[in-house]
């Protein structure tokens, strides 16, 4: 089957031709098929995001598609022109991920009815392209006096830098657009065209969520000389076509680039370079052996919400993050850290917190949050406020000074886990582990309510050894437990034993330590009484006694 | 309880006995603190802002003795160092940290001090943060102001100020606490040198006040 097209300037019969459409496509065999959608599973989705909220998201996204692709489209005269513009769709959010353009050389044709063009655009985008998840292909091919409009269904699962909420949002703010363009003029302008020659070039735009941090020139090739004058013109225009294809680009999620195949040419004559986007794809980055692919999912999921409270409103975005902070975020600040790294920084290797927070998961998280409540306050909001800044405007955002308070909060943090913890830090984290543990088993929290201190939390490696384990989070769910108060006071006793054998006891020691300890204890973890039938006495003996082989001088 | 349902805290408390225990009568040996029995006397268990960690007052009503045979247990135990009988009528849920009063260091009406008993520690550490039960519920209310004003609480984790060793500002106002420690009437519970340097910062933060 071919594709179906709907000719824009009949706008009273689209209706009709639109119900067509849908029959058609519901009645084609193999020629369309339906996006795999993703992973197939349900998604979360946050939970300010309720059916309102996706329905204006939707009706946003079309208007600033619609808007976008007129951009590419308007200056486009010559017939048989044909652009494909690829989308991911998913819950009314329109993702660009690919685009091409062929058959520019034709005889300009007479002026269009634009309107009627952006009309079908709407009509397409709602009625078909967000009525499903998956890959679509919206075609535009100019005709003498008007525009067809095709649209396919693609197979595909969702890539990487696909958006899965719509954004109610009407576009990049101005200053971000006219940097795209200024940052392709700058890097055409420095390519040396003499009259009447054509060149064939590659650029690649490192995109970065809604940012253009940099570009790149990856191919130039003469494709017709000429001895015309030589010299560079101004690569404005040039570079507004590029610019135009690229913008909608920046709607995607991630790092990324797009690579734009561009024909350029400096007709006889004319003042001004020529460009025309011939192909624009997105390519992923190779995945980083640091960031697990669980790591990054779960990443993913929560930069996909900030971004989009971000870029539909960029200061209640900010205070958005800037109220949960890292207690809430931690994830997306750990991320945030490892992917970006500190050399940038100027900062010194810091490879313990590179190797705490590759861990990935609730142990990057965990150990993000219990490191900072170690930080004073300040030191603590300036740490959020600063990896906010680099998270959602870039690395460039921050100024020198800034980078140089980021650099020293990174180092002093680096510095501070190889710490003992003091008295104060102790009863912080204390308290933050009874936070977290009534959360990982609340039927226990309403015992611990009720019982108060008589059910304490044990932290089965001790808090004062916190430090030998620098890139561990002493508060991981793995290290505490409930415990009856009378067992608590015999682990104490134990440990104290241990403490007055090895003062200066080793990590390996500690290990050894708690292994034994946990190994004759384990039957009273996260229990309100004694197991049935397990005498304390005889755990407590036993423990001790296997102390005792491996640590001769233990009383 | 009326700063937990100002603040949004939980709140839970249940009957107390149909015969409240009267002041000065012998609990597990020791003698009744008169403010502890007028608590007792209205409630018979209170959790007092659980959700965010909390102090949670041990049971004694008609159905569970939990208060007296805490103590029980508490004067059972071999280790503990302090030549002061303790009274532990309360501590944090889920930590072990109880609050206790000091029957040795009654006053003339029989109102006792009140003790911090960090038992984290061996043996356990004892710092004293009230002058009487009364000042401890006050001092325990404006905490839970502080904690919930704190620029960096959130229900999730509200652990950013600590009780009471971040309350130095507030204990020292305590000036008849402030006098029964520079008298040194609590030593033979601070044999240690935190416990002493804890009653010295109290001091000095009391005397800094006049």
């Amino acid at each position: 089957m071919g594709v179906p097209v709907i000719r824009s300037k009949r706008v009273v019969s689209l209706w009709r031709r639109a119900m067509a459409l849908v029959m058609a496509v519901a009645l084609a065999n193999g020629c369309a098929t339906v996006g795999t959608g993703g992973s197939g599973r349900p998604e979360d989705m946050p939970p300010d995001v309720d059916e309102e909220v996706l329905k204006e998201g939707a009706k946003a996204e079309v208007a600033r598609t619609v808007a976008q692709v007129w951009a590419v489209t308007r200056g486009v005269r010559e017939v048989g022109a044909r652009q494909s513009f690829s989308f991911w769709v998913e819950r009314g959010a329109l993702t660009l991920v690919g685009y091409m353009a062929s058959g520019r050389d034709g005889p300009a044709g007479h002026s269009v009815d634009d309107e009627a063009l952006r009309h079908t655009l709407s009509t397409v985008l709602e009625s078909f392209a967000q009525q499903h998840t998956g890959a679509v292909e919206v075609t535009l091919e100019r005709r003498e006096t008007g525009w067809n409009v095709g649209y396919l269904r693609l197979p595909g699962s969702r890539p990487p830098e696909a958006k899965t909420l719509p954004v109610r949002s009407e576009g990049l703010p101005p200053d971000a657009a006219n940097a795209v363009t200024e940052g392709l003029a700058h890097l055409l302008k420095a390519l040396p065209l003499s009259e009447g020659e054509e060149a064939r070039v590659e650029v690649v735009a490192h995109l970065e969520d809604g940012r253009a941090e940099a570009w790149e020139l990856e191919r130039f090739e003469l494709i017709r000389r000429s001895s015309g004058s030589s010299g560079w013109e101004p690569a404005a225009r040039a570079a507004d076509e590029a610019s135009a294809v690229v913008l909608p680009f920046m709607e995607g999620i991630g790092e990324r680039t797009v690579h734009l195949g561009l024909k350029l040419a400096r007709s006889r004559g004319a003042r001004w370079m020529s460009g025309r986007v011939e192909v624009a794809r997105v390519v992923q980055p190779p995945p980083s052996p640091e960031l697990n692919a669980e790591f990054v999912a779960e990443y993913r999921l929560m930069v996909e919400d900030i971004l989009r409270r971000w870029r539909e409103d960029t200061k209640e975005g900010a205070e958005w993050v800037a109220r949960r902070g890292v207690e809430e975020l931690a994830l997306w600040y750990a991320f945030g850290i490892l992917s970006k790294g500190v050399g940038w920084l100027g900062a010194r290797t810091l490879p313990t917190v590179k190797l705490a927070l590759s861990r990935g998961g609730e142990a990057a998280a965990g150990w993000l949050r219990t490191t900072l409540k170690r930080v004073p306050l300040e030191r603590r909001l300036a740490f959020e406020r600063l990896w906010m800044k680099v998270q959602l405007e870039g690395k460039r955002a921050l100024s020198q000074s800034e980078r140089a308070e980021l650099r020293e909060l990174m180092e002093g943090l680096e510095q501070l886990v190889k710490k003992p913890l003091t008295r104060d830090e102790k009863d912080l984290l204390r308290s933050s582990a009874r936070a977290y543990y009534k959360k990982l088993y609340p039927e226990l929290a309403k015992l611990m309510d009720e019982a108060g201190s008589a059910l304490p939390i044990h932290h089965r490696c001790p808090l004062e050894y916190a430090h030998l384990f620098p890139s561990l989070d002493i508060n991981a769910a793995n290290n505490l437990a409930m415990v009856p108060g009378h067992v608590h006071k015999r682990l104490n006793l134990l440990w104290d034993k241990f403490r007055q054998a090895r003062p200066h006891a080793t990590a390996r020691d500690v290990e050894e330590a708690a292994r034994i300890i946990d190994g004759h204890f384990e039957n009273w973890y996260h229990r309100a009484s004694d197991p049935i039938g397990q005498p304390l006495r005889s755990a407590e003996e036993a423990a001790l006694a296997a102390l005792r082989q491996l640590f001769p001088e233990l009383k | 309880m009326a700063v937990c349902t100002r603040l949004g805290l939980s709140l839970k408390s249940s009957s107390p006995r149909k015969n409240p225990l009267e002041p000065g009568i012998l609990v597990a040996g020791l003698p009744f603190d008169p403010l502890l029995a007028a608590t007792y006397a209205r409630l018979g268990h209170a959790a007092f802002a659980a959700d965010i960690g909390g102090l949670v007052l041990n049971r004694l009503d008609d159905h569970e003795r939990t208060l007296e045979e805490r103590n029980r247990q508490w004067q059972a135990t071999e280790e503990h160092p302090f030549s002061m009988a303790l009274f532990l009528f309360g501590g944090e849920a889920g930590l072990a940290y109880h609050y206790a009063t000091v029957p040795q260091l009654a006053d003339a009406q029989g109102r006792q001090p009140v003790v911090f008993v960090d038992d984290y520690e061996v043996p356990p550490l004892a710092l004293p943060v009230a002058s009487d039960v009364d000042r401890f519920f006050e001092l325990y209310s404006r905490y839970l102001e502080e904690l919930v004003a704190h620029p960096a609480f959130s229900r999730d984790d509200p652990a950013v100020l600590a009780f009471p060793r971040q309350l130095l500002h507030l204990i020292a106002s305590d000036e008849r606490l402030v006098s029964l420690i520079r008298e040194g009437r609590f030593d033979p519970l601070m044999p240690g040198a935190e416990a002493q340097a804890w009653a010295h910062r109290v001091v000095s933060a009391g005397d800094a006040r006049r």
